[in-house]
């Protein structure tokens, strides 16, 4: 029955994520039409048949142009959002370091809410940007697909520096601290704690939902980009 | 331009024959039923609409519906145009002339 449960709601999560992905890749259109049979889909056969059909919507979504590059180009400025986090995490590190030696908890909450609170706000810049491409197309000029080609060497990098970055973390949590350690070395140690405990905040983040805060930040930048659209169009 | 039917195309456009107009999802459920072996995600219908809408095999027209999410979406809702049963009228000719010509399908069927 554990099991079950489980599986549906991870199945509600996946059908969850695909949907969010359709309608925030695909053409208004396309979303519409096909979210709306996904439902259907889901009501006459489960959320197996619907999760698939989602998956398979969602990946034609991402693969499709002008699609990959509204994805390349959000992904690009989600990345480039992390950027002034990373300028001010030595001072932030600095900060932290009595805290997290007393309190990794509070220090590793601190951090997470910082980072939290920063991806919010390049969610919101990348579709206030997303938007505005959008509507650039929608008036018959391709620049996606362009802006595409541009992000993904960018991403590809980001991830490469990502990836190399949490392997370090690991690396350091894993090598066993000699006896005679600086309490440099264990303030170190213990800030990578704190970052291991982000990294498993930021997992939670994603599988549990609670990037609802993203959803809304991007849908307020969607808002804010067709006003700031239409206020430059009618004048 | 290519004029002959993919097997996705022809499905679709059967399915179409059969009833007056039909939504993405009505289709879906159409295909579903069919149990034609193998799984056609909405977005491969939906797509395939549009091409065969360009074409002028499909024609359409949008309506409001509310989803299951409670959301209020304009869908498509299609017909198949007069140039569209002949394309599938082809498809037929084709696909029983494979089935003539076949050494096992033919003598089996």
């Amino acid at each position: 029955v554990i099991h079950e449960i489980f599986v549906r709601i991870l199945a509600d999560v996946i059908l969850k994520i695909a949907l969010g992905l359709i309608e925030r890749t695909a053409p208004p259109d396309f979303s519409a039409n096909v979210i709306h049979a996904i439902h259907e889909r889901y009501k006459r056969s489960g959320n197996g048949p619907a999760v698939k059909s989602a998956l398979t919507s969602a990946l034609r979504c991402v693969l499709v142009n002008p699609a990959l590059g509204f994805l390349l180009a959000y992904a690009a400025l989600v990345n480039l959002g992390f950027e002034p986090i990373n300028a001010v995490a030595p001072v932030l590190t600095k900060v932290l370091a009595p805290v997290t030696v007393r309190y990794p908890l509070i220090a590793g909450t601190i951090v997470s809410a910082l980072v939290f609170v920063q991806i919010t706000s390049a969610f919101f810049l990348a579709s206030l940007f997303v938007r505005i491409i959008q509507q650039i197309e929608n008036r018959g000029i391709t620049i996606s697909r362009y802006l595409g080609i541009v992000a993904l060497p960018f991403l590809l990098l980001k991830f490469y520096q990502v990836l190399t970055q949490m392997w370090a973390a690991v690396v350091t949590l894993l090598t066993p601290a000699p006896a005679e350690a600086s309490s440099g070395a264990a303030l170190t140690a213990s800030v990578y704690i704190s970052l291991g405990m982000l990294i498993l905040f930021m997992l939670c983040c994603i599988v549990s939902g609670v990037c609802v805060g993203i959803g809304r930040a991007s849908e307020y930048g969607r808002r804010v980009a067709d006003e700031v659209f239409a206020r430059v169009m009618r004048s | 331009v290519r004029t002959s039917l993919g097997p996705n195309e022809a499905l679709i456009l059967s399915a179409l024959c059969a009833n007056s107009e039909a939504s993405v999802a009505d289709l879906a459920a159409r295909l579903e039923a069919a149990n034609i072996g193998r799984p056609v995600d909405d977005g491969s219908i939906y797509v395939a609409l549009q091409r065969m809408t360009d074409r002028g095999y499909v024609a359409s027209r949008k309506v409001k519906v509310v989803s299951a999410d409670g959301r209020t979406r304009e869908i498509g809702r299609y017909t198949i145009t007069a140039a569209g049963e002949t394309a599938v009228t082809q498809f037929l000719r084709e696909a029983n002339a494979v089935r003539y010509l076949h050494p096992i399908v033919g003598t089996s069927g």
